[in-house]
Protein backbone atom coordinates (compact mmCIF):
# COMPACT_ATOMS: atom_id res chain seq x y z
CA UNK A 1 0.00 0.00 0.00
CA UNK A 2 1.28 3.24 -1.04
CA UNK A 3 1.52 6.51 1.03
CA UNK A 4 -0.84 9.18 0.07
CA UNK A 5 0.88 11.80 -2.21
CA UNK A 6 0.06 15.04 -1.63
CA UNK A 7 0.60 19.11 -2.74
CA UNK A 8 -0.40 22.27 -2.33
CA UNK A 9 -0.11 25.72 -4.53
CA UNK A 10 -1.61 29.44 -3.92
CA UNK A 11 -1.36 31.87 -6.63
CA UNK A 12 -2.48 35.14 -7.38
CA UNK A 13 -6.16 35.28 -8.91
CA UNK A 14 -4.54 35.91 -12.38
CA UNK A 15 -6.72 34.09 -15.55
CA UNK A 16 -2.90 33.09 -17.23
CA UNK A 17 -3.28 30.53 -13.83
CA UNK A 18 -5.76 28.92 -15.08
CA UNK A 19 -3.47 26.96 -17.90
CA UNK A 20 -0.81 26.66 -14.65
CA UNK A 21 -3.22 24.92 -12.16
CA UNK A 22 -4.62 22.53 -14.68
CA UNK A 23 -1.43 21.48 -15.81
CA UNK A 24 0.09 21.62 -12.60
CA UNK A 25 -2.45 18.80 -11.63
CA UNK A 26 -2.16 17.01 -14.76
CA UNK A 27 1.50 17.14 -13.80
CA UNK A 28 1.10 15.91 -10.05
CA UNK A 29 -0.68 12.75 -11.34
CA UNK A 30 0.97 11.36 -14.33
CA UNK A 31 3.25 8.84 -12.50
CA UNK A 32 -0.41 7.00 -12.03
CA UNK A 33 -0.56 6.73 -16.12
CA UNK A 34 -4.42 7.91 -16.34
CA UNK A 35 -5.74 7.28 -19.60
CA UNK A 36 -6.16 10.92 -22.28
CA UNK A 37 -9.78 11.33 -21.13
CA UNK A 38 -8.81 10.65 -17.44
CA UNK A 39 -6.44 13.64 -17.50
CA UNK A 40 -8.35 15.56 -19.82
CA UNK A 41 -11.32 15.33 -17.19
CA UNK A 42 -9.34 16.25 -14.52
CA UNK A 43 -7.64 19.35 -16.15
CA UNK A 44 -11.32 20.61 -16.79
CA UNK A 45 -12.76 20.60 -13.72
CA UNK A 46 -9.53 22.16 -12.44
CA UNK A 47 -9.82 25.41 -14.98
CA UNK A 48 -13.75 25.28 -13.96
CA UNK A 49 -12.86 25.59 -10.53
CA UNK A 50 -10.12 28.13 -10.71
CA UNK A 51 -12.20 30.11 -13.53
CA UNK A 52 -15.06 30.28 -10.95
CA UNK A 53 -13.04 31.79 -8.30
CA UNK A 54 -11.32 34.42 -10.66
CA UNK A 55 -14.47 35.70 -11.93
CA UNK A 56 -16.99 35.03 -9.66
CA UNK A 57 -14.74 35.12 -6.17
CA UNK A 58 -12.65 37.61 -6.79
CA UNK A 59 -14.61 39.04 -9.58
CA UNK A 60 -11.57 40.52 -11.40
CA UNK A 61 -9.62 41.66 -8.49
CA UNK A 62 -6.79 40.15 -6.96
CA UNK A 63 -6.40 37.30 -4.38
CA UNK A 64 -5.08 34.06 -3.68
CA UNK A 65 -6.55 30.89 -4.76
CA UNK A 66 -5.17 27.51 -3.27
CA UNK A 67 -5.53 24.39 -5.08
CA UNK A 68 -4.61 21.07 -3.29
CA UNK A 69 -4.36 17.99 -4.82
CA UNK A 70 -4.46 14.68 -3.03
CA UNK A 71 -3.19 11.22 -4.33
CA UNK A 72 -4.37 7.77 -2.47
CA UNK A 73 -3.43 4.83 -4.71
CA UNK A 74 -5.67 5.63 -7.64
CA UNK A 75 -8.16 8.19 -5.70
CA UNK A 76 -7.34 11.62 -7.16
CA UNK A 77 -9.02 14.62 -4.50
CA UNK A 78 -8.47 18.24 -5.77
CA UNK A 79 -10.17 21.11 -3.10
CA UNK A 80 -9.68 24.78 -4.88
CA UNK A 81 -10.47 27.48 -2.58
CA UNK A 82 -10.81 31.03 -2.58
CA UNK A 83 -11.43 33.83 -0.38
CA UNK A 84 -13.31 36.03 -2.27
CA UNK A 85 -17.09 37.71 -2.16
CA UNK A 86 -18.60 33.52 -1.91
CA UNK A 87 -22.02 32.07 -3.27
CA UNK A 88 -25.66 33.25 -1.80
CA UNK A 89 -27.52 30.44 -3.15
CA UNK A 90 -24.91 27.53 -4.24
CA UNK A 91 -28.15 25.77 -5.79
CA UNK A 92 -29.05 28.47 -8.38
CA UNK A 93 -25.31 29.06 -8.88
CA UNK A 94 -24.94 24.96 -10.09
CA UNK A 95 -28.13 25.28 -12.17
CA UNK A 96 -26.93 24.41 -16.22
CA UNK A 97 -27.14 27.46 -18.06
CA UNK A 98 -27.20 29.43 -14.85
CA UNK A 99 -24.47 32.50 -15.00
CA UNK A 100 -24.61 35.32 -12.65
CA UNK A 101 -22.34 37.26 -15.33
CA UNK A 102 -24.03 36.80 -18.71
CA UNK A 103 -22.04 40.32 -19.95
CA UNK A 104 -19.17 38.06 -19.86
CA UNK A 105 -19.93 35.53 -22.22
CA UNK A 106 -20.54 32.62 -19.35
CA UNK A 107 -21.96 29.60 -20.41
CA UNK A 108 -23.43 29.12 -17.14
CA UNK A 109 -21.73 25.25 -17.50
CA UNK A 110 -19.05 25.33 -15.03
CA UNK A 111 -20.76 23.11 -12.49
CA UNK A 112 -22.11 21.00 -14.77
CA UNK A 113 -18.73 19.96 -16.70
CA UNK A 114 -17.23 19.68 -13.13
CA UNK A 115 -20.04 16.71 -11.80
CA UNK A 116 -20.25 15.27 -15.08
CA UNK A 117 -16.11 15.01 -15.65
CA UNK A 118 -15.70 14.23 -11.62
CA UNK A 119 -16.95 11.23 -9.69
CA UNK A 120 -18.10 13.68 -6.77
CA UNK A 121 -18.56 17.64 -6.47
CA UNK A 122 -19.39 19.41 -3.18
CA UNK A 123 -19.36 23.06 -3.08
CA UNK A 124 -19.09 24.88 0.56
CA UNK A 125 -19.53 28.52 0.32
CA UNK A 126 -19.76 31.66 2.89
CA UNK A 127 -20.87 34.98 1.79
CA UNK A 128 -18.24 37.66 2.36
CA UNK A 129 -15.34 34.70 3.18
CA UNK A 130 -14.99 32.41 -0.03
CA UNK A 131 -15.93 29.25 -1.50
CA UNK A 132 -14.48 25.96 -1.36
CA UNK A 133 -14.71 23.49 -3.89
CA UNK A 134 -14.01 19.71 -3.42
CA UNK A 135 -13.67 17.13 -6.13
CA UNK A 136 -12.85 13.33 -6.34
CA UNK A 137 -12.18 11.02 -9.50
CA UNK A 138 -11.09 7.40 -9.41
CA UNK A 139 -8.31 6.46 -12.05
CA UNK A 140 -8.79 3.28 -14.08
CA UNK A 141 -7.00 0.26 -13.08
CA UNK A 142 -3.35 0.42 -13.90
CA UNK A 143 -3.32 -2.71 -14.91
CA UNK A 144 -4.34 -2.36 -18.76
CA UNK B 1 -2.92 30.59 -28.60
CA UNK B 2 -2.96 31.55 -32.42
CA UNK B 3 -5.46 32.02 -34.83
CA UNK B 4 -5.35 32.55 -38.41
CA UNK B 5 -8.16 33.89 -40.54
CA UNK B 6 -9.02 33.39 -44.39
CA UNK B 7 -11.80 34.28 -46.34
CA UNK B 8 -14.17 32.06 -48.77
CA UNK B 9 -17.11 34.67 -49.96
CA UNK B 10 -19.23 35.72 -47.30
CA UNK B 11 -17.34 33.23 -44.95
CA UNK B 12 -14.68 33.72 -42.41
CA UNK B 13 -12.62 30.63 -41.79
CA UNK B 14 -10.84 31.06 -38.36
CA UNK B 15 -8.58 28.68 -37.60
CA UNK B 16 -7.65 28.44 -33.67
CA UNK B 17 -4.56 26.73 -32.23
CA UNK B 18 -3.36 26.37 -28.48
CA UNK B 19 -6.09 25.80 -25.59
CA UNK B 20 -9.57 27.70 -24.93
CA UNK B 21 -10.13 28.55 -21.60
CA UNK B 22 -11.08 31.97 -19.97
CA UNK B 23 -7.86 33.82 -20.59
CA UNK B 24 -8.18 32.82 -24.46
CA UNK B 25 -11.87 33.03 -25.23
CA UNK B 26 -11.86 37.23 -25.07
CA UNK B 27 -9.10 37.35 -27.31
CA UNK B 28 -10.75 34.78 -29.68
CA UNK B 29 -13.68 36.93 -29.38
CA UNK B 30 -12.18 40.01 -30.25
CA UNK B 31 -10.10 38.70 -33.18
CA UNK B 32 -13.55 36.92 -34.32
CA UNK B 33 -15.53 39.91 -34.11
CA UNK B 34 -12.82 42.26 -35.70
CA UNK B 35 -12.41 40.28 -38.77
CA UNK B 36 -16.16 39.82 -39.27
CA UNK B 37 -16.86 43.67 -39.09
CA UNK B 38 -13.30 44.09 -41.59
CA UNK B 39 -14.26 41.73 -43.89
CA UNK B 40 -17.46 42.50 -44.53
CA UNK B 41 -18.06 38.51 -43.86
CA UNK B 42 -21.83 37.28 -42.26
CA UNK B 43 -20.45 33.66 -41.39
CA UNK B 44 -18.24 32.10 -39.44
CA UNK B 45 -16.57 28.83 -39.46
CA UNK B 46 -14.33 27.64 -36.16
CA UNK B 47 -11.70 25.50 -36.93
CA UNK B 48 -11.20 23.49 -33.80
CA UNK B 49 -8.11 20.55 -35.31
CA UNK B 50 -5.36 22.81 -33.59
CA UNK B 51 -7.55 22.82 -30.25
CA UNK B 52 -5.86 20.92 -27.23
CA UNK B 53 -7.99 21.64 -24.29
CA UNK B 54 -10.88 23.29 -23.91
CA UNK B 55 -13.61 24.28 -21.25
CA UNK B 56 -16.71 25.59 -20.90
CA UNK B 57 -15.50 29.24 -21.63
CA UNK B 58 -15.15 28.06 -25.14
CA UNK B 59 -18.74 27.34 -24.80
CA UNK B 60 -19.46 30.69 -23.60
CA UNK B 61 -17.45 31.90 -27.13
CA UNK B 62 -18.86 30.10 -29.46
CA UNK B 63 -22.51 31.02 -28.32
CA UNK B 64 -21.18 34.46 -28.57
CA UNK B 65 -19.85 34.06 -31.85
CA UNK B 66 -23.52 32.40 -33.04
CA UNK B 67 -25.42 35.27 -31.87
CA UNK B 68 -23.04 37.43 -34.13
CA UNK B 69 -23.38 35.84 -37.54
CA UNK B 70 -27.13 35.29 -36.62
CA UNK B 71 -27.39 38.87 -36.35
CA UNK B 72 -25.46 39.31 -39.39
CA UNK B 73 -27.94 36.41 -41.07
CA UNK B 74 -25.29 34.01 -41.32
CA UNK B 75 -24.36 30.98 -40.09
CA UNK B 76 -21.28 29.57 -37.50
CA UNK B 77 -20.18 26.10 -37.85
CA UNK B 78 -17.40 24.45 -35.85
CA UNK B 79 -14.31 21.73 -37.95
CA UNK B 80 -12.69 19.23 -36.98
CA UNK B 81 -12.83 19.24 -32.75
CA UNK B 82 -10.62 17.13 -30.63
CA UNK B 83 -12.69 14.01 -28.82
CA UNK B 84 -12.15 15.53 -25.51
CA UNK B 85 -13.57 19.24 -26.87
CA UNK B 86 -16.16 17.38 -29.00
CA UNK B 87 -17.88 16.18 -25.00
CA UNK B 88 -18.16 19.39 -23.77
CA UNK B 89 -19.24 20.45 -26.99
CA UNK B 90 -22.16 17.50 -26.30
CA UNK B 91 -22.73 18.48 -23.06
CA UNK B 92 -23.46 22.19 -23.94
CA UNK B 93 -26.23 21.16 -26.26
CA UNK B 94 -24.46 23.51 -28.96
CA UNK B 95 -24.93 21.11 -31.57
CA UNK B 96 -28.44 22.08 -31.34
CA UNK B 97 -27.74 25.29 -33.00
CA UNK B 98 -24.06 24.96 -34.22
CA UNK B 99 -23.15 21.68 -37.53
CA UNK B 100 -20.08 20.24 -36.98
CA UNK B 101 -17.74 19.33 -40.20
CA UNK B 102 -14.73 17.21 -40.14
CA UNK B 103 -12.84 20.26 -42.54
CA UNK B 104 -13.24 23.67 -43.28
CA UNK B 105 -13.98 22.65 -47.03
CA UNK B 106 -16.76 20.78 -45.72
CA UNK B 107 -18.33 23.46 -43.36
CA UNK B 108 -17.81 26.11 -46.62
CA UNK B 109 -19.23 23.49 -48.98
CA UNK B 110 -22.43 23.21 -45.99
CA UNK B 111 -23.17 26.81 -45.14
CA UNK B 112 -22.83 27.60 -48.84
CA UNK B 113 -26.24 24.98 -49.62
CA UNK B 114 -28.02 26.05 -46.43
CA UNK B 115 -27.79 29.56 -47.91
CA UNK B 116 -28.68 28.79 -51.31
CA UNK B 117 -31.76 26.34 -50.35
CA UNK B 118 -33.42 29.45 -47.93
Amino acid sequence: MKEKNSMTLTFTSQAVNESFARMAVAAFIMPLDPTVSEITDIKTAVSEAVTNAIIHGYEGTSGDITLLCTVDERDIYIEISDRGKGIEDIKKAMTPLYTSRPELERSGLGFTVMQAFMDSLKVESVPGSGTTVRMSKKLSSDER
Amino acid sequence: MDIHFRKRGKIVIAEIEGDIDHHTADGIRRMAERELYISGADSLVLDMGGVGFMDSSGIGMIIGRYKTVTALGGRLAIVNPSKEADRILSISGIYRLVRSYPTAEDAVLGINQEVQAQ
